[in-house]
Parts: C-alpha cells; structure tokens; sequence
C-alpha cells in the first residue's frame, strides 16, 4: 500500500473514533437529563463541599526535570533517523552520536552533582 | 485465509483482548475473577448521569477523553498482528508509538486541570511528572530496537528479530521498556494520576457516564496497546511455532497484560519524585548504555 | 416507607430500554461506606466479593451506606456525598432510621453482624425498579444550599476587591467564570497566615515593626534573617494582621512557654526551621534554593498559591471519620492539621445518671476498639467500688485486649494498604481480619502473610522517608550523640530522637529526677501545649518501668497529673536550660513551636514504640510481666518502623495468647454496683492498640460529676504537622495513616 494511503486510514480511524463517541454520548442523551441539584457539580473531595474554584498558579515540583527533559527530548529527535542508517554508516556513525550523547550525557552528570535530580 | 476474514478474527481477538484485560485489571483490584463483573460496571456507567462539574473548563473538558481513547486506537492501528495484517503500516511506526502515547499523558493533564477540582488537579499534574520521568527511557530503547531493524516500520522490527529476540539480544531495552510501559498505561504500582488511597480517583474520580466510560475503555484499551507494542519490539511479535502468527501475537500479548496486572497488585505504589529520581538517574543512562551496546553488537 | 427513591432516581420513565439497563446495572453496587470502610468491615463476616465493591469517591458510587448512628457534623458531610452522587442512587443506613439532613433513606436495616447480606438485595431491588421515575426531585438539603450560596457571594465580594493582582495567572487565557476563583484565591493567600508566622515574625522584626504580643520571642531575634529574602516577600506580607494570625495558629503554644517561663530559653525544642537545612541539602551547598529556603513560601523560594484541601472524613487511604485539612503548595504539604470533634457527641444523661453503664457507653463510643474500652471502665469502676484499689488484668482480660489488638492492627493493615495502593496486602489484611474477627484465625498464615510485608519489594523504601518525624537539625543530633550513647544499654535507639533529655524533668518526680534524665534519653516531644488542655496521667510510666523501676509503679495511683502541671512545665524547661548550650548555638531562624521535631511526651502506642520509646503499660501488668512480655520497638521513628512495629505486635499477640492456652475467657461482664451515696474517683490505665488509655472519673452520690479520657489519639493528632510538613502529598497521607489515629478517640 502507498504510505498516502496509510495516512489517509490513519485520518479515518481518527474519524472513526469521533463517530463512535459522538454515538456512545447520543445513547447517553437518550437515557434522560442530568437532574439539577445542589452540590452535584462540585468535585468531590471526600465529603467535604470545595465550591470554589481550585485553578491556581500550581507549583509543579519537578521543573528542574522538566527542563532537562526538554534538551533531551531535541535530542532524541535526531536520533531516529541516525538509528535507521546506522549500520550502513557503520563506526562513524557510532563516534558521531557518542560524542553527540557524550556532551548530553555530562549534562545530566552536571545537573546531578548540582542536586538537580531531586524534588524542588 | 482471506484479508477480511483474517481483519475479523483480529478484530474479535483485540476486543477478546481488551476485555480479558478488563477482567484482569478488576482481578488486580478485588482479587477475585469475575468474568461477568466488567460488563456490569460498563452498564452501571451506561445508567447513569452525565455530572460536569461546575466552571470547568468547557473546551478540556470535551476533548480531554475523546483525545485519549483517540490516541490509543491509533497507536494499536499500527502495531502488527502478523505479518501484513497491520491496519496501518506506517513508515515512522516506532516513532509513532512513542509521539501518540505522549498524548495519554497530555489527555489526562487536560482533564484534571478542566475538573477545576484540587484531587484532579493534582492527578493532572502528577501525569505530567509521569510522562517526564519515562518518556526519556522509552525514547531510548526504541531508537535501539530501530538500530538493529534499520527501519522504523514495525513488521521490520520483527522480522529482525528472527534470530534472537530482542529481550535476549537487548535485555536492558526490554526491562526499561517494560517498566516504562506500565508507566505509561499508569498502572499500578505507577497509578499516580489516578491514585485510589491517595487522590480517591484523582484525574477521572469526577467523571461519571460516557466520559468516565471512555477513559476506562481508552485505559483497557492502553494496556492491551503496550503490551502488544512489548510484544512487537521484543518478544519477536507473531513468531513462534504450530499456531498461526496472529494467535501468537495474541497470547504474548495477554501474557504480558496479566504480568503488568500481577505486578501492579503485589507492589506498593511508586511515589512520584522516586519515579522522576529513578528514571532520570538509572534509567537514563541505562538505556544510553543499551543504545552503545546494540550499536556495538551491530557493528560486530 | 417511602422506596420510590425520589432523591435517588433519574427523572423519566421507565421504558424497556431503560428497564433492562436497570436490572442490568443493579447487579453492580459500588458502595461508599460512611464514616468508612474500616468501621463497615466489623460489622462484615467475610470480605465484599463480587456482591459489591467500594468506591474512592462519591461519583462512583450508586450506594450510600450509613453505619451507625452519626454526629450532626458527619451526617452534613454524609448528605454532601449523597448530592454529589450520580444518580441512580440508593441511601442505606445501617442504624439510625432518619438523619436530617439526609433523606429518608431507601433501604433500612438493624445494625448487626453481616446486615450487608440483607442490605444489598434491597438495594439492588431498589435500583432495579426506581432508576427512573417521573417522581425524582431534585435533594436540596439546606446546610448544603446555604454553603454553596455563601460561596457565591463571597466570590462576587472578592471579585470587586480586586487589588491582590500582582501574582501573574498563568491561565488567564479561561474566561471570567474562573476569574472569580482567582481573586478569591488571592484574597484567601492573604489572610492564611500559616507556616509564615515565624518567618514573618523575623521579617517584621527587620521592618521595625512593633508586634507586643509576640515579645516573647525576642530570644530568636538574633537568628538568621540574613538569607530571608524580602524582595520576594514584600507584596505578600503587606496588609497582613499579624496579631490575627497568631491568635489562630500559634498562640496556645507560644503564650504558654513566653509567658509563663519567661527567662527560660526555648531554643532547642523550637527550633522548627531547621529541617530544611537537614532535609534538603547537602552541607556546604549554596546554591538558589539554599539561599532562598527560609521564604515563607515553598522552600525553593518561588511565589506560588496554595490550595485549601481536605482529606477525610471519608477518604478511602485514612481512617473513616478522620479529616485532614491541608495547605498545599502544589503537591508538597505545607500545614496540614486533623479536626477535632467530627464524631462528637455528649455524655448523655442516662450514663451520667447510671455510671454502671459506662463500660457499654464507652464501648459503643469507641467501636474501633471496643473490648479495650469496656474492659477500661470496668477496671475504673472496679477501682472505685474499692474492692481493689489497683485492679489488674486477668489472663482472659490480657488475652481478650491482645485479640483486640490483632483485629485492630488488621483492620489498620487494611486501610493502610489502600493508602499504599497495594491491593494485594489490603485484600489479606481484609481475609486475616475477618478470620480473627469470628475466632478462626491462623496464627501461621497471619505469620507467612506479615513476613511478605517485610519482603515486600520497595515498601521499605517508600515508607522509610514518609512520616518521618521531623528531627533536628544535624548539629544538634551531633550534639546529642555522646548523651545518647549514655543510655543506649537500654536497647532504644536514640539516634533519630537524640535531641532532647529536657523534658523528662517533666515527669515531675523530683527525686527521680536525676534518673529519668538518663532514662529516657531519647523521648522527643514538642507539642507543650498538648498538655494544657488534658492533664495527664503520665504515661511516662510504662517507660520507667520498662527499665525496671518497679518502685515507680505506685505512682499510678497517686500522681495525678492536674496538681502538678504548673510544676510539670517548670521543670520542664529547668532541665532544658541545662542544655542551652547546644541547641543554642545552631539557633538559625528557629522558633516554631510545632516544627520541632520531638516527640510529645503523651505519645503513647505502636507510634512511640516505633520511635524507639519503650512506653507501654502492659509493662505495668503482672498478667505480662509473668509472661516475660517486652514491649516491641524500632528505631527509625518514620511510616516503615511503625508498620514493623505493629506487625511485630500481632505476632507477639498471637504468641502471647498460644502461650495462654485455651485460658481464652468470656468477655467479663459482672455488673458493678455503684452504691447510691459518698462520692470517690475511679481510675484505670490500658494499653489500647493505639497506645495507653487512661480513664479517670469522680461519682459523687451515685452519678457520675466528672471524667475525663485520656486517649492516644489526640496525641497522635498532635503531630500530624511535624510528619507531614513540606512532604509530598502521598507521603503525608502515608505518615498520617501509619499513626492510626482513631477520629473516635480525638473528639471533645
């Protein structure tokens, strides 16, 4: 099969799926209406009411992750193609990612020794 | 064997699949067997009212569960049963598996940010810390899997494994895929978005009806998804003697299904700056070590 | 009775659709058990198999489940629950035939042993025949009405307010329905003065701010504020109320020792600062964060909101009926404290009137452990009576406490399980429970089942840095070390309790003095407060004891623990001052009372026993003292010691009670006659699973004028502050669930 046709199937599943939930939600909408209460709306907390709002500025505690997580998530996208042509190219492609790994690698030893891996 | 018949039989088995995982994942929580107890609390979902809860945010809300259950059956769409019975046979398969996963995560931050409700929140949360702490792993050991197949197709993949499988040839792949992949289903001991004893439910303890029913259906779903994706990338697929291809798939992948269920039941739950911790001091270096000892072999 | 489930079932007719979905779904009951699922399963023979399930949370539950009579307080919660349920749904009570504000309930069952069995048929009836019907109306019960109309006004109050903007909102991108929440929020950050007051207290000082009331703190002025950032402090600090402040967080425990030991210096006891330097980093580490870590807010410095949350009372990882109330700062616990007074109710009448009643009142109060309980006022009024002055336990008594204990451990197993999220140790801890509930226990399946805990993989890891009891800074233990090694012939490990001999002075017996000094060295205590409120009965003595004073004992009777408070306190800080010297000199910013570390002295139970302290008073009991009987410790002081504690207990019960024989007894219910005229105290001790309960009442002319329960639990509450702070969320619910706290026992 051409690779277009893959892609084109990959947009039907898509839209498969959008169907099969727009039906599960039209049997949902013929089983009745949510009757209107009080308190029904508010996330349960065990039973305790919390009727405000919870959205706030949230201290994510493992940015320090998150960030190292971004350089080497760049990283990795150069790697696939690198993968697939790598026993074709041989030792020198192994020399040209270790090296590439090698500087990402002694980043994360750096973050390490600084006490970055840990909870902030 | 016709196309149509062979696509049928694999569709039954997948929804086979699916469902025995529903009846293993209700094993891992009551311990008991209960072969009728999923369909129940699929109709128990099916009976009841749709609650949204107050000021949510409307657009997350919506597409949050639609996302998730979306991203699953694409990601099993392009897994291979046997050999040409792939729904979709994509060129950046591998690469796929790994960018349509990441969305699981995102479609669980998405929902409990839009619960507005501070246990769902946190769950929200907590799935990102998640997604940070396996995706480097995971993103690792596949480039290694692709190493040896020279090819992101994944019925490449398999093929190269006709001489030894990947878990003999890359071990230390397979174990950080395997541990990764019950992270990635968030499955316990790595249940942290969901967390019962801790957040009672956390990301989907508010959705009740259809959207709490595609999260649970789009979370069997998940299961059965990475335990064929372990399947696939190494335990050499639809190989294996006397039964025909798509029956070995198959079995491997109920096989590795009730081992992540098992695993989850008899282990305490990770906590979360451990998983981060774990990963990003061991697991990291570990998978640069398996991609420098596959290039090794490779070019032996 | 009313069974058409008007607040129970979705508005609309049945059609046949509908009708098979009902009779389909019915089969499934997902219960949500009030006050718990702890509670419900004394009431089970076996555990819930397919029948039913329990539900985390009220939104996937169709079954309320009422058990037993509830407080004013629960039952408002419980009919929260009720609303957020979806419908269809079904209200169980096992009890009581009508609680407002809940409805009237759709099923109603006697409160005995295995009701479930009669319970669930009802309500799957119920579901099958009611999921829909036209006569539904909306449940608008009216505390729930008012609450959430409060909500909304206050929140268009604080939007006109405004002015607290000057956080950046990441979100500004949802409109304004959450626009609302957000100034509320602000407002909220404000005026929840919290963990801040130390530091704010120091920054003040700085800004020549006069603060009178709190001049009692002048002997921590001098310490660090070099680090404390004001830049990043400014804004949030304007505008607070300082006095306000300290009024509602501080004030009972700094009014105490400022005021009435003026000229003693607290240092080392609260010293709370501190634990973020042992903490987090590694000495000598300066970088950002260690610069930034004193800040008032996150320790990492960065200016962040914190939600308001509660835990409990019917949260599925803590004790039925026990809430948590918690600020977090994302998801690290910054405050975090238990209500009081959720179950509560009075003594009534009838008791008071008829003291021989006490025993089954008390039992009945107490239903987490109610042989101990009965079995305590009997004692109490069997000592009163005088036929013994000092009555002890029989072998059947000991036995029939050490059963107790088993279950109760059990059941605590169970609850913890689920907060550890292992499915497999709460299913075995349910089985064992049950088993040993209906006297069919086996003693080496309960043994096989508790040395897989030990082998569990990762547990010890995961439990070992939760609920630590937060310590002193390193110095101080260092400073400590040579003391403790002093006393270290006494098996404890003092190590992570090193810093504190001070208050065994408050044991109040001035010519033991000298010797408890050296005794306990490893006692940790802060929470001076504590003792305010409830004299104590010195449970110190199960730990004199224990290193063979017997000589002590006598003291049970006579000290009582109201005269000498003054003097308690006094001595107390006398000793303490002996040691000045160390705690002074790493005086960093310091100050916080309930930070510091210690263990109060009233902790009792599997909880001090896993801090190394040998406090039982089963050591006071000849039936164990016969018996060769020692009481089980740990060192370690963190979730993991406590869990080894308590199975370590089970497997010495069980030992205990083989060794007994089939000496197992009948409950002793010899009715004790209270005569009608004169007046006298009554007093007992037990050691309860959660540690020692001590009873103390006056009668006078045959009614009961006085009494007063000293039990483990508010001790054990008293330091959910210390185990949680500035843990992960997970962490801090794993930590307040290893105490066992029993919210039956922390209500006044």
């Amino acid at each position: 099969m051409a690779p277009l046709t893959q892609y084109l199937l990959l947009l039907g599943m898509g839209i498969t799926t959008a169907g099969l939930v727009w039906m599960l939600y039209l049997i949902k909408q013929s089983l009745g209406q949510t009757l209107d209460e009080p308190g029904k709306d508010i996330p349960a907390e065990s039973g305790n009411l919390a009727p405000k709002p919870a959205w706030l500025r949230y201290h994510v505690h493992y940015y320090g992750y998150a960030l190292l997580f971004l350089a080497f998530d760049m990283e990795m996208a150069y790697m696939y193609p690198w993968a697939v042509v790598y026993r074709e190219v041989g030792i020198l492609a192994l020399l040209d990612m270790g090296v590439f790994l090698m500087i990402l690698f002694l980043g994360l030893i750096y973050t390490w020794t600084q006490l970055g891996l840990k909870r902030q | 064997m016709t196309p149509f018949l062979n696509g049928f039989i694999i569709t039954l088995l997948f929804l086979s699949g699916v469902y025995a995982a529903a009846v293993m994942e209700r094993w891992s929580v009551t311990g008991h067997v209960n072969w009728g107890g999923p369909v129940r609390s699929f109709l128990l979902l099916f009976a009841r009212e749709e609650i949204k809860t107050r000021k949510h945010d409307k657009v997350f809300f919506e597409t949050a569960p639609i996302l998730f259950i979306g991203v699953i059956l694409l990601t099993i769409s392009i897994l291979p049963f046997a050999p040409g019975s792939v729904i979709i046979d994509l060129g950046t398969g591998a690469l796929f598996i790994n960018a349509a996963l990441v969305y699981v995560m995102v479609a669980l931050l998405m929902m409990g940010w839009a619960i507005n409700g501070v246990y769902a929140m946190i769950g929200g949360w907590r799935a990102i810390a998640q997604l940070i702490a396996y995706s480097m792993p995971v993103v690792m050991v596949l480039t290694a899997t692709v190493m040896r197949a020279e090819s992101m197709f994944l019925t490449d993949i398999v093929e190269s494994q006709k001489g030894l499988w990947n878990i003999l040839y890359q071990p230390v792949g397979f174990i950080l895929f395997y541990i990764s992949a019950l992270a990635i289903a968030f499955l316990p001991p790595f249940d942290l978005p969901t967390a019962g004893g801790e957040l009672a439910g956390g990301v989907w303890a508010d959705l009740t009806g259809a959207r709490k029913l595609l999260f649970r259906l789009g979370r069997l779903t998940l299961v059965f998804t990475v335990s064929a994706a372990v399947v696939v990338l190494y335990l050499g697929g639809w190989m294996g003697p006397w039964l025909p291809d798509f029956v070995w798939t198959f079995l491997k992948t109920l096989l590795v299904a009730a081992s992540f269920f098992a695993v989850g039941r008899f282990m305490p739950r990770i906590r979360h700056d451990h998983l981060l911790e774990y990963n990003w001091k061991y697991g990291v270096p570990l998978a640069l070590y398996n991609i420098f000892q596959v290039g090794v072999v490779l070019l032996l | 009775m009313e069974t058409t489930m008007r607040y129970g079932a979705r508005k609309g007719t049945m059609n046949f659709w509908r009708r098979w979905l009902a009779k389909a779904a019915s089969q499934e009951l997902v219960i949500f058990p009030v006050p718990g699922a702890d509670l419900l399963r004394m009431y089970q023979s076996e555990p819930l198999h397919r029948e039913a399930q329990l539900a985390d949370s009220p939104k996937e539950a169709n079954v309320l489940l009422v058990v037993g009579d509830l407080s004013a307080e629960l039952t408002e919660r419980a009919a929260t629950v009720y609303a957020q349920m979806p419908r269809p749904r079904v209200l169980v009570m096992a009890g009581p035939e009508y609680l407002d504000p809940l409805p009237h309930p759709d099923v109603h069952v006697a409160l005995e042993k295995d009701f479930l069995d009669t319970a669930m048929p009802a309500a799957r009836e119920c579901l099958r025949r009611y999921s829909w019907t036209e006569e539904a109306e909306p449940y608008r019960p009216e505390p729930l009405v008012s609450k959430i109309e409060e909500a909304g006004q206050q929140q268009g109050h604080m939007h006109g307010h405004g002015g607290h903007g000057s956080h950046d909102h990441g979100h500004e991108g949802h409109k304004d329905s959450e626009h609302t929440g957000d100034e509320h929020r602000h407002e909220e950050h404000n005026h929840s003065g919290l963990q801040h007051d130390e530091t704010d207290k120091h920054k003040h000082d700085h800004q020549a701010h006069q603060h009178d009331s709190h001049s009692e703190h002048e002997g921590h002025r001098h310490h660090d504020h070099g680090e404390h950032d004001h830049g990043h402090e400014g804004h949030q600090h304007k505008g607070h109320n300082h006095g306000e402040e300290h009024q509602e967080d501080d004030h009972s425990q700094h009014e105490e020792h400022g005021h009435s030991h003026e000229g003693h210096d607290h240092g080392g006891p609260q010293h709370g600062d501190h634990e973020h330097d042992g903490h987090d980093h590694g000495p000598g580490f300066m970088s950002m964060i260690a610069m930034t870590k004193d800040l008032p807010r996150s320790p990492d410095g960065l200016p962040m909101e914190w939600s308001d949350v509660q835990f409990g009372p019917f949260h599925p990882g803590l004790p039925g009926g026990l809430r948590l109330s918690m600020k977090l700062d994302g998801d690290t616990v910054v405050k975090a404290e238990a209500s009081q007074g959720l179950l509560g109710h009075n003594l009534p009448a009838s008791v008071l009137n008829d003291p021989a009643s006490l025993p089954e009142y008390l039992a009945a109060a107490h239903p987490m452990a109610p042989v101990t309980y009965r079995l305590l006022a009997q004692k109490a009024l069997v000592n009163f009576s005088g036929k013994t002055p000092n009555s002890t336990l029989t072998l059947s008594e000991a036995v029939l406490l050490e059963k107790e204990r088993i279950t109760s451990h059990l059941n605590w197993l169970a609850v913890f399980g689920t907060a550890l999220g292992s499915q497999w140790m709460r299913d075995q801890a349910v089985k064992h429970y049950h088993r040993f509930q209906d006297e069919a226990g086996d003693a080496s399946r309960l043994s096989e089942f508790i040395g897989r805990i030990k082998k569990m993989p990762y547990l010890k890891l995961k439990l070992s840095t939760a609920g630590k009891h937060r310590v002193e800074m390193e110095d101080h233990n260092q400073g400590h070390e040579h003391e403790a090694h002093d006393h270290s012939g006494h098996g404890h490990n003092h190590g992570d309790h090193a810093g504190d001999e001070h208050h065994h002075a408050g044991h109040s017996h001035e010519e033991h003095k000298e010797h408890e000094h050296h005794e306990h060295g490893g006692y940790d205590h802060s929470k001076h407060s504590g003792h305010d409120h409830s004299d104590h009965e010195y449970s110190g003595h199960g730990g004199n004891e224990g290193h063979g004073h017997e000589d002590h004992s006598h003291q049970q009777g006579s000290h009582s623990g109201h005269e000498e408070h003054d003097e308690h306190h006094h001595h107390e800080h006398g000793g303490h001052a002996g040691h000045e010297g160390h705690d002074h000199c790493h005086g960093s910013g310091g100050g916080k009372d309930q930070d510091s570390g210690q263990l109060p002295e009233d902790m009792t139970g599997p909880a001090a026993r896993a801090a190394g302290i040998e406090k039982d008073h089963r050591l006071e009991e000849p039936v164990y003292q016969q018996a060769g009987w020692t009481p089980v410790t740990a060192a370690g002081n963190n979730a993991w010691s406590r869990l080894m504690v308590r199975l370590d207990e089970m497997e010495q019960s069980l030992r205990f009670i083989a060794r007994a024989g089939n000496d197992s007894g009948g409950a002793s219910s010899q009715k004790i006659d209270i005569p009608s005229t004169g007046m006298g105290n009554g007093i007992a001790h037990i050691e309860s699973p959660r540690g020692t309960v001590s009873l103390k009442f006056h009668i006078h002319e045959g009614k009961l004028a006085h009494m007063q329960l000293n039990t483990p639990s508010e001790a054990l509450a008293g330091i959910i502050q210390h185990v949680t702070e500035q843990h992960e969320l997970a962490d801090a619910l794993t930590a307040a669930a290893s105490l066992d706290i029993s919210p039956w026992e922390i209500h006044h």
